[in-house]
């Protein structure tokens, strides 16, 4: 009986390796999510949190220089890791609202109108930095009415299905 | 007659409907979650070891571990060879049959517990693909041999000893049990190869530089020691797993480093040899050092860039001695540049220290020094008086990471590949620096000297110095850019469900950063700032920090000594930040508007009739009026009568008399209470989040005054869900808004219940809408350009 050997692949999109990690010994990788309903402008507001230093690493930049053009390549990077499904698969895009830095985080904002999840069972996939350690822990915050639901999301268990 | 009864004057609602209120809990006087309920069944009971006081008990001891160890570094091979003699003394009062060492660098042999427990993501962002970093990771551990070579354990005659090696620990079995004040004297001889930090990540290891073709070694981890023994764990022989650090024992030091002779070495401890590893013009330059006031090169760049094209053969010996001392790190590179500046103040006389590669400057000349001496500066207010006579920051590949007198830091400035004298560093590199040494250098006080035990409490060094490095780098510059101590910082992560408690074993934390760092750094900094107050916060955290100066604390220790030393009960606050995951989210739910009645006819008549008038006129009574509608009695003047000239509110002479009655019948100050002319609040607050806490109030009047209450937690002993508070003011003081913690100094995870009429409140990602002309990237970009 032949046995399948599926191709292991190695993202050469993300070539971790060349890039020094300028890191704590003691790093958390982490990152947060929040997707709040906003009832008075009928949106979908998803803001994404992530430490600077292993967006970079993500994206191969450096933090003086190539940031100009990071835009487009966060825009692209997080379309690839945080998608919502349908549960017949269908993808729903967010739209890219923009984002924003400081010293230590970088806030990606999307958003979506409220009438296309309202009521729908999405599967929310978020892997953002998964590629990079093994030991990254994603929050998911759902918020609606003031309350929060939390999903936290692992390498190996990067999605999560949330009743809208 | 009570102030309820003269309160029942009609109380109007000035401020319109009363917000939703919260649900009513199910055990309404909360006895089956008292939050503030002592922490009794909580803290192991004191002992003669640990008093109450959260002092050290009058008979606490803990082992002493004296090492002689010699070493020699193999530039070519990276490699290690050592050997060492142990002189360990049993001031416990058992008898130990055998002794555990810990031996961490056998967490990089292939086939350790940390390698084989690590998981792998396989399906993360497609089925049949494994990150890079983790199958880079996987494949240098298969091939890299690591770990320990132990070549000899025997005793101080060099007969041989029985021993076991489990993973990371090794057992000696003594021929003869230690008695309780005995030492013993063995030796031990081990190598092993240097890795690769860059490739396997830790807390040492080597950089190549590829340039011109030289090596950095930060060493650490890199000798059996001891595994701790106290009365609290017995043997602490936990497995170092890669998360869970350290728990060591004070001892004093001797170690001999043997380098090729053009390297310059940085080392824990005092060089006993100058004479043989420095030249007269180091030594001179070391002497100036000692009192001058801004850092002295010691080997400069261009002497450094020398020195790298240089490849000795020779090899040179550098002798050190550190006294009481928890652990011993080292490094060396012939690529080192080296300044120093003496730092004397109070019981602190020592030398602070840089050492980096030429690749660090200009970030790590301007810098390094003065950062270290900033810290020892803030840290020996809060703490006490530094007690080593170095502390070096050196620059190399591991991120940051503390050890005693010694801490390895890693950022640098970014180098233009074709021109090397083109450099920049991003706002983000200088702080990172600063803030990095700050913390590592901090760890001197917690827990190298402070030593609690890392392996299981990492809150314990982790979150009592993150705290003391947000004072000192809001002492470095104003607005510095701390990443955590301020209260509003911690709120995303408080409001998750996904946490586990502070009081949570090192290996078993969720979110580690979070967790251990910052929710405990902040908790400290909002019991100083809003709970305890400056004074009495302080003055207890000093307490501990000298209580437990070269000793080992636990988590009671801590917790009972910050009661004892200020007075104050705060079981309710542990129990609340360290042993649960519940969040502050205190609710204003309404504000009630109540005046004094005065019981006289004459005033509360006229009184009730402006209430009555002000009530909105019915539809009908406005149609018919607007119909111009004719009564039957307007048409007909003899069918009114008495009833058609007095209403309701009109006062009569028995009421009169009744008044005056009743007022004969009180006591004077009965009667003056009467009189009373003031506005009366009852403000009900609901506790959504469950951590109790003080409320902070604003109010503001319709006068544009505005006032600060501050009441104390203790509000909420006898219903944790749900409070009111009474407020008397002055008959001008109508009251027209109200906040609930308006400086953001509780870290309460939604401030749209903290108003009073609510407000709305834009979300983060509308604030970001509104400020479209912003340069999204400018943060990001913004340069620090030097020649």
């Amino acid at each position: 009986m032949r046995i399948s050997t599926p191709k292991l692949i190695a993202f050469l999109s993300l070539v971790a390796l060349l890039f020094a990690s300028q890191a704590h010994a003691h790093r958390y990788h982490f990152g947060l999510t929040e997707m709040a309903v906003n009832e008075r402008t009928q949106s979908l507001e998803i803001t994404h949190r992530f430490f600077i230093a292993d967006m970079e690493r993500a994206l191969q930049l450096s933090a003086s220089k190539e940031m100009k053009d990071a835009k487009a390549q966060m825009e692209a990077y997080v379309n690839e890791r945080f998608q919502l499904r349908t549960a017949d698969g269908v993808m729903i895009k967010p739209k890219w609202v923009g984002m924003e830095a400081d010293v230590h985080d970088v806030w990606v904002y999307q958003e979506l109108p409220l009438a296309e999840v309202q009521g729908k069972k999405l599967q929310v996939r978020q892997s953002m930095l998964m590629e990079m350690e093994r030991d990254q822990v994603n929050t998911v915050n759902v918020t609606r009415d003031g309350n929060t639901e939390t999903f936290t999301l692992k390498p190996g268990s990067s999605a999560v299905t949330v009743q809208f | 007659m009570t102030i309820k009864t003269l309160c029942r004057r009609l109380g109007a609602v000035l401020l319109g409907f009363a917000g939703t209120s919260a649900a009513i809990a199910a055990d309404p006087l909360n006895v089956t979650g008292d939050k503030f309920r002592q922490l009794e069944e909580l803290l192991p009971t004191p002992n003669i070891y640990r008093a109450a006081s959260g002092a050290p008990g009058h008979a606490y001891w803990q082992q002493q571990a004296d090492y002689d160890i010699k070493v020699s570094l193999d530039d070519d091979k990276q490699r290690i060879t050592a050997s060492e003699t142990i002189t360990y003394t049993n001031n416990s009062p058992d008898t130990l049959r055998y002794l555990w060492v810990q031996l961490d660098q056998n967490r990089f042999k292939p086939n350790s517990s940390g390698n084989l427990a690590a998981p792998v993501d396989v399906e993360s962002i497609a089925p049949d693909t494994i990150p890079f970093r983790s199958f880079r990771r996987e494949v240098v551990s298969r091939d890299f041999q690591g770990g320990y070579d132990i070549t000899k354990v025997a005793d101080a005659r060099g007969r041989d000893l029985r021993h076991t090696i489990v993973d990371t620990n090794m057992r000696i079995d003594l021929p003869q049990p230690l008695k309780s004040g005995d030492s013993v004297t063995f030796q031990i001889g081990w190598e092993y190869n240097i890795i690769e930090q860059k490739a396997l990540g830790g807390r040492s290891g080597y950089e190549y530089f590829e340039r011109d073709g030289n090596y950095l070694y930060e060493i650490a981890q890199w000798f059996p020691r001891m595994a701790a023994y106290n009365d609290v764990s017995g043997w602490q022989n936990k497995q170092f797993l890669g998360r869970g650090e350290f728990a060591l024992e004070f001892g004093d030091y001797r170690v001999a480093i043997e380098v090729p002779a053009d390297h310059i070495v940085a080392s824990t401890g005092v060089l006993q040899n100058p004479e043989d590893v420095l030249t007269r013009e180091q030594r001179a330059r070391l002497k100036k050092a000692e009192t001058a006031n801004k850092p002295v090169m010691i080997v400069t760049k261009d002497e450094a860039l020398e020195n790298e094209k240089d490849r000795a053969t020779a090899r040179k010996t550098w002798v050190f001695e550190a006294e009481n001392v928890r652990d011993f790190a080292w490094a060396s590179s012939r690529k080192f540049l080296w300044d120093a500046q003496g730092y004397k103040k109070g019981g602190t006389d020592t030398m602070a220290m840089s050492y980096y590669p030429e690749e660090g400057t200009p970030l790590w000349d301007k810098y390094s020094t003065e950062a270290i001496i900033h810290t020892m500066e803030v840290f020996n207010r809060y703490s006490f008086d530094y007690p080593y006579p170095t502390s070096i920051s050196v620059n190399g590949p591991v991120g940051g990471m503390e050890y005693p007198m010694i801490t390895f830091n890693g950022p640098r400035p970014e180098i233009d590949e074709e021109d090397r004298s083109k450099r920049t560093y991003s706002r983000r590199t200088k702080y990172g620096l600063i803030s990095v040494i700050i913390h590592e250098v901090g760890h001197n006080y917690y827990p190298m000297i402070v030593n609690s035990d890392e392996r299981q409490w990492t809150w314990m060094d982790e979150g009592l110095n993150t705290y003391v490095q947000f004072l000192a780098e809001q002492e470095w510059e104003e607005k510095y850019p701390s990443r955590r101590g301020d209260a509003r910082k911690i709120i995303e992560y408080m409001k998750s469900e996904n946490q586990v408690p502070i009081m949570t074993n090192s290996e078993s934390i969720l979110q580690f950063g979070n967790n251990a760092y910052g929710k405990p750094a902040t908790a400290l900094n909002i019991l100083r700032e809003t709970v305890m107050g400056r004074e009495l916060f302080d003055f207890a955290f000093r307490e501990y920090s000298q209580r437990w100066k070269f000793k080992r604390p636990m988590p009671a220790d801590f917790f009972r000594t910050m009661e004892d030393a200020s007075g104050m009960d705060l079981d309710w606050f542990w129990r609340g930040w360290f042993y649960t995951t519940d969040n502050v989210d205190i609710s204003i739910d309404a504000v009630k508007h109540y005046t004094v009645g005065t019981k006289n006819p004459d005033v509360e008549g006229p009184w009730k009739r402006e209430r009555f008038e002000e009530e909105p006129e019915s539809v009908t009574q406005q149609k018919n009026r607007a119909n111009k509608m004719t009564r039957i009695v307007d048409g007909k003047p003899e069918l009114a009568d008495f009833y058609n000239e007095h209403d309701e509110f009109d006062v009569s002479n028995a009421d009169r008399n009744s008044y005056t009655g009743m007022l004969a019948g009180l006591e004077d100050w009965e009667r003056d209470l009467l009189k009373v002319e003031s506005n009366v609040y009852v403000l009900d607050f609901s506790n959504i989040g469950g951590l109790v806490m003080p409320i902070i109030l604003q109010l503001d009047y319709t006068d544009g005054s505005s006032e600060e209450l501050r009441i104390p937690a203790e509000i909420w002993t006898r219903n944790a869900a749900k409070t009111s508070k009474m407020l008397v003011r002055g008959k001008d003081k109508l009251l027209k808004s109200v906040v609930v913690d308006p400086h953001w100094e509780t870290a309460d995870v939604d401030v749209e219940n903290n108003h009073y009429p609510r407000r709305i409140i834009k979300s983060r990602l509308e604030l970001f809408k509104d400020e479209k002309a912003r340069n999204l990237m400018k943060d990001w970009q913004e340069e620090l350009k030097e020649d």
